[in-house]
């Protein structure tokens, strides 16, 4: 943390099924929102003096008991500060 | 009940005090003295108080304070001018009950309340050794003769510079301090993320439940805590202060943009982090001792010429004591003596390991069937059931009485009792690395499998599970 920039990279997996939460509250980047939602979310974070500089996330999800759905998704989130 | 000794108390001297303040001056002299002056030394010192007018009269010319036990007079002090301690005596049956610690306390505070930088006395030899202890350093040997005897004394100097920094406040033992960290290390807690408004409306609840200070968060770190620090928040008594670290090794304090940030930010305090650890800074800071030292120096210094009341918390002290413990205090110490009000002595630790648990129960969150057919007058009351907002996943139903599928309006079929545990830890897995795994499961015990079938009309198998976890690595 006391350096002039850090990174922390993550890898994540998440399971939903349809009624485990109500949807409406669901976080609406894994799968685009909602629930029956399964996958993998690797994410890697660079931090400028503790300042998120850049964050790439990318989610690989599939629908579980539901119609086949699948919807991957990249996120690629640039701060910038003036 | 046990007994207890009595506290010495103070209170200025009264011209009527004269007397007894002679006698405590003589019986100080011939009772206490004697391993280092001769009786004609001590006789002719002594004298001074012979003429009880005179030396009330010197005791109203200064600043005199008188030490009681049980409201009795047992010894004084006197300030001449703004630095130096005319006087300071003991009554030989009130010694070592902290009687002439108190009364030199009390001048100490009230020579910085006149602006002093430092005290001087003239102390005698046998009262070397207490203001030794006290920090007075020996700076000249001095003989004075009175009544034609030759006496001895040294004259000790203290610096108050860093007791003069505390503005006169009137620190007690009894008085501790609040400092509240919501704002900055509640901010990083999963799935908390304060807005501007929050941060302003928490610190200010937080002054008006008494806290001392309020740590707003690291101005610099990210634009809602430099957007926060660029306006202070209307405290009625809180100490608003900034957090941030110390200069970066290898750079001048008025060229590290970092530090720069921090003595701009709109705060009465900054409290700084830095390591206390050799090892933290052999390995995580890649500098040396004494840069970590004088980036500690430079960095209060700054922050005190531009008027900041300063802290410093020190990382690693507990870890970093016993493996250098001259070092951990070195870091404590440059803090100390270059301003610092406080100097925290941090237990960091290798890990954390967190557990959360919550039960969300949501009423009136299922649909109602209309018992109306479409057509009728007065139409779909129980439309209202329905969310205005779904996204996708749960299993609902068509709550309006219609064959026409472009009328139907959807509701959700279960109830959502969720019952939530997570578990987060992180660990140093090297010096330079930590690791963090972080699981949250849930699960849904409002689901009636029987009930939701019924209302969706077909068989619902209970789909009621949830779980993420997530694996994280990066540098300290």
């Amino acid at each position: 943390m006391n350096r002039f920039a850090t990174w922390r990279t993550f890898v994540g997996y998440r399971y939903l099924q349809r009624d485990a939460v109500i949807d409406a509250f669901t976080d609406q980047d894994y799968h685009l929102g909602g629930t029956d939602a399964k996958g993998y979310y690797p994410r890697f974070r660079l931090q400028l003096y503790e300042a998120d500089l850049m964050r790439v996330r990318y989610m690989a999800f599939d629908a579980i008991d539901g119609p086949p759905l699948a919807i991957d998704t990249w996120q690629l989130d640039v701060n910038a500060r003036f | 009940m046990g007994q207890t000794l009595p506290k010495p108390a103070l209170r200025p001297f009264l011209p009527a005090d004269a007397p007894v303040l002679a006698a405590i001056f003589a019986a100080a002299i011939e009772e206490l003295t004697a391993e280092d002056y001769s009786e004609a030394q001590r006789e002719a010192w002594a004298s001074a108080a012979d003429d009880e007018e005179k030396f009330g009269k010197r005791l109203a010319g200064e600043l005199t304070l008188i030490a009681t036990l049980q409201n009795s007079p047992v010894g004084f002090a006197s300030l001449k001018g703004a630095d130096h301690i005319d006087m300071l005596y003991v009554h030989p049956g009130a010694t070592g009950q902290g009687v002439a610690s108190m009364l030199c306390d009390a001048l100490e505070k009230l020579a910085g309340g006149r602006g002093a930088k430092s005290l001087t006395v003239d102390a005698s030899d046998n009262a070397q050794e207490f203001f030794v202890k006290r920090g007075y350093v020996a700076r000249q040997r001095n003989t004075v003769t009175v009544n034609g005897e030759w006496l001895a004394n040294t004259t000790m100097q203290k610096s108050l510079a860093s007791d003069a920094s505390k503005g006169g406040d009137t620190m007690s033992r009894e008085r501790l301090y609040l400092f509240d960290t919501t704002l900055r290390d509640g901010a990083q807690t999963n799935g908390v993320d304060f807005t501007l408004h929050d941060k302003r409306l928490i610190a200010e609840m937080l002054d008006d439940l008494g806290i001392d200070y309020v740590e707003g968060g690291y101005p610099g770190a990210n634009p809602t805590d430099t957007e926060f620090f660029s306006q202070k928040p209307k405290l009625d008594h809180a100490i608003f202060t900034a957090f941030g670290m110390t200069r970066r090794p290898g750079r001048s304090a008025s060229n590290d943009p970092g530090l720069a940030g921090l003595l701009e930010a709109k705060a009465d305090a900054i409290c700084f982090v830095a390591k206390s650890s050799a090892y933290q800074v052999r390995v995580a800071l890649e500098t040396t001792n004494e840069e970590n030292l004088a980036s500690i120096r430079d960095s209060v210094k700054a922050a005190k010429a531009a008027g900041r009341e300063v802290m410093l918390d020190c990382e690693h002290f507990f870890d970093g004591y016993k493996e250098n413990s001259g070092f951990a205090l070195a870091c404590a110490k440059a803090a100390y003596e270059s301003g610092a009000r406080w100097v925290v002595l941090c237990d960091t630790n290798g890990g954390t390991l967190q557990f959360a648990a919550a039960y969300y129960d949501f009423n009136h969150i299922v649909g109602k069937q209309n018992t109306y057919e479409p057509t009728q007058t007065g139409g779909q009351p129980l439309d209202f059931t329905a969310p205005p907002y779904l996204q996708k996943g749960n299993t609902v139903f068509d709550i309006r009485n219609t064959s026409d599928q472009t009328q139907n309006l959807f509701a959700l079929a279960s109830e959502y009792k969720e019952l939530e545990a997570l578990v987060e830890a992180d660990y140093k897995v090297s010096p330079k690395y930590r690791l963090g795994f972080y699981a949250d499961f849930v699960k849904n015990l409002g689901y009636n499998t029987t009930d939701v079938s019924a209302r969706y009309g077909a068989y619902v198998a209970p789909r009621v599970k949830g779980y993420q976890s997530e694996l994280s690595f990066g540098p300290i």
